[in-house]
């Protein structure tokens, strides 16, 4: 009986203290569902918290038309999550190179993978603008420039390439992190399957595309996933490197200037709406993505073996 | 004689399957030069030059410390922005390390709705970009959750109104202060768990189930199970979930120093001393989390007799 009592208390504190967290977690979520759907005139009447008296869509309406949400989104898609599945394919390639093979210079790489994940992109962000701007290899462009006397070096800034050349070379978004869970995953990949590979006369590359790459999807899905997200949110770097066309994540960053630049008022009960509603369409994707993939992501999570 | 030739053999394939070493990191090493090592070195440069920009092109000029007496003999803020900065680290850092493992305990258990949960506590990873974050805490929205403690804004702080309680309770303004400045950021606290909670849980399921059983037989209550059994085996997670949290507040975006030089960068596109800004605050960040590390090497992990 006494046990029993105890293990009710126990449960009664979880709930509490779960229930407590998920309030806050979820909160803004339904803040900006409330808000996506409301009349205006609702948001400024007092006695109107969570549930509105009229429902309306124009605030989506106004948003999308505002912010150019379609043209956005295809930037959106084309340059940061093109650069996301890249960045993938790249740093899988490097992380394997590092986990499975000895080389000279191994403890090096090791620090130096660490670096990238502990140096801010602000410390990076102005030298890799004004390289982008002036792209030249290794001085040689410049070299012939000034002997003929014409500009040679290439401006990369404004188009997607200035995403797309870190990602390639694995030096992207966040690349340090996803190296990092990569080389924990095929730290633990079992080495026969590869020995057995080599015996049967595949060389390292066959076998890592043709054996190890299949088997590993637990930590392909989590890193895509990853790097979907981190790509679909960024808004530093994007905001740095272009001045057109910018990517949603920019846009949304600075939505009540945007609305300002249009001509609306920033404190006006419409524009709030309608910037939550955009706010909700932003966020729609990731969560549809989440909301699906939930079993798979948190299982691949939680048995990819972040954690060595 | 077939003695040498066995060893040159097998020094060849040893050679060989270095060389597949290299092969697999090249792409990721030419884009450290690159992307990574080639930008650092020249901020570094910066910070010690006068930069100046005509249409575009980088003119630097050595002049020694000079931007680093300046940002701390001229420069109003930047003290005050590096002592807000380490002093936002040492009050947040053990906050969330606990708060993040004791929701992972919880989540680890077996209870109804464990997965919903999960799902809930995991949104922060999806949607904890700061995109939104920072949408929602700008001045022209009201969101009462993030003005739960500061009060200045609004009348109404959230459902209850903590201030109030904490002036009830009479304690010395220091304290009252803190805690307040506590409560004004748990909000905050509680989204940047995230991927910290995803860790532990990923550690806390790496234990053998055996270990616990063997615990129980030997009569160990849930306390002493928790502090003999769980923290010591979690010893490598817990090193992770400090590194990574420390870094995450440190180069966040809000983080008071990365904003100032984000700033003086972007707005008054000043290079070079904000170049010296991140340098001295970086060489400041090795500094505190070496002495954390080696903190927590000398005393928790000989305490668990931890052999890395």
């Amino acid at each position: 009986m006494r046990k029993k009592i105890e293990r009710g208390i126990v449960s009664l504190f979880r709930y509490v203290f779960l229930i407590s967290f998920s309030y806050v977690l979820l909160y803004p979520l339904l803040y900006l569902i409330v808000h996506a759907v409301q009349d205006p005139i609702d948001y400024l009447d007092p006695t109107v918290q969570w549930v509105s008296k009229n429902l309306t869509l124009d605030n989506l309406k106004l948003g999308i038309e505002v912010l150019d949400f379609w043209d956005s989104l295809k930037e959106t898609l084309l340059v940061q999550i093109v650069s996301a599945l890249i960045q993938v394919v790249s740093c899988g390639i490097a992380a394997y190179g590092m986990a499975r093979f000895e080389f000279k210079g191994k403890k090096l790489v090791t620090g130096l993978l660490m670096l990238n994940i502990l140096v801010p992109s602000t410390m990076i962000i102005i030298p890799s603008y004004l390289n982008f701007r002036n792209v030249d290899f290794l001085g040689i462009l410049n070299l012939i420039g000034n002997a003929t006397g014409k500009e040679l070096t290439i401006n990369l800034l404004n188009t997607p390439y200035v995403f797309y050349l870190p990602a390639i070379f694995g030096v992207g978004l966040q690349s340090g992190l996803v190296i990092y869970i990569f080389q924990q995953f095929f730290k633990s990949f079992p080495k026969e399957l590869e020995e057995a590979a080599y015996l049967d006369g595949l060389n390292p590359f066959g076998t890592f595309f043709r054996i190890v790459v299949p088997s590993s999807s637990v930590v392909i899905i989590t890193t895509t996933i990853l790097s979907i997200i981190w790509h679909w949110n960024e808004y530093y770097l994007p905001s740095m490197y272009l001045s057109k066309d910018y990517p949603l994540a920019v846009k949304i960053y600075d939505v009540f200037n945007v609305f300002f630049a249009a001509g609306y008022n920033k404190y006006d009960a419409a524009t709030i709406n309608a910037c939550m509603a955009v706010c909700l369409l932003f966020l729609l994707p990731p969560l549809l993505m989440y909301l699906f993939l939930q079993k798979k992501f948190i299982k691949s999570i939680t048995q990819s073996g972040i954690v060595g | 004689m077939k003695k040498t030739i066995k060893q040159k053999k097998a020094r060849g394939i040893e050679q060989v399957k270095s060389a597949y070493g290299y092969k697999f990191i090249a792409l990721w090493l030419i884009g450290q030069v690159l992307f990574f090592i080639g930008p650092i070195l020249d901020s570094l440069q910066y910070s010690f030059s006068n930069v100046e920009m005509t249409s575009g092109k980088v003119e630097t000029m050595f002049c020694g410390l000079e931007h680093y007496r300046e940002i701390f003999n001229a420069n109003p803020l930047y003290a005050d922005n590096l002592r807000d900065a380490v002093g936002n680290m040492c009050t947040s850092l053990p906050i969330i390390m606990s708060l993040s493992l004791v929701m992972a305990l919880i989540l680890n258990q077996k209870f109804r709705g464990r997965l919903a949960f999960r799902g809930i506590f995991f949104l922060p990873v999806i949607i904890a970009s700061g995109v939104i974050m920072y949408v929602l805490q700008s001045e022209y929205v009201s969101v009462p959750l993030f003005n739960m403690a500061s009060g200045t804004k609004y009348e109404y702080g959230g459902m209850i109104d903590f201030n109030e309680i904490l002036r009830e309770l009479e304690l010395p303004t220091q304290i009252l202060k803190l805690f307040s400045q506590y409560l004004s950021n748990v909000f905050g606290l509680i989204w940047s768990c995230g991927v910290q909670i995803i860790l532990f849980l990923s550690g806390l399921q790496s234990i053998p189930e055996q270990l616990y059983e063997v615990s129980k037989i030997e009569g160990a209550t849930k306390w002493e199970e928790f502090w003999y059994l769980t923290i010591p085996m979690l010893k490598d997670v817990i090193l992770l979930v400090l590194v990574y949290t420390m870094i995450t507040l440190f180069t966040a975006v809000d983080n008071p120093v990365i904003a100032q030089t984000y700033s003086t960068m972007r707005d008054s596109q000043i290079y070079d001393q904000s170049s010296a800004m991140l340098w001295a605050y970086f060489v400041l960040v090795g500094i505190i989390m070496g002495i954390v590390l080696l903190a927590y090497n000398h005393f928790c992990l000989k305490k668990w007799g931890g052999e890395s």
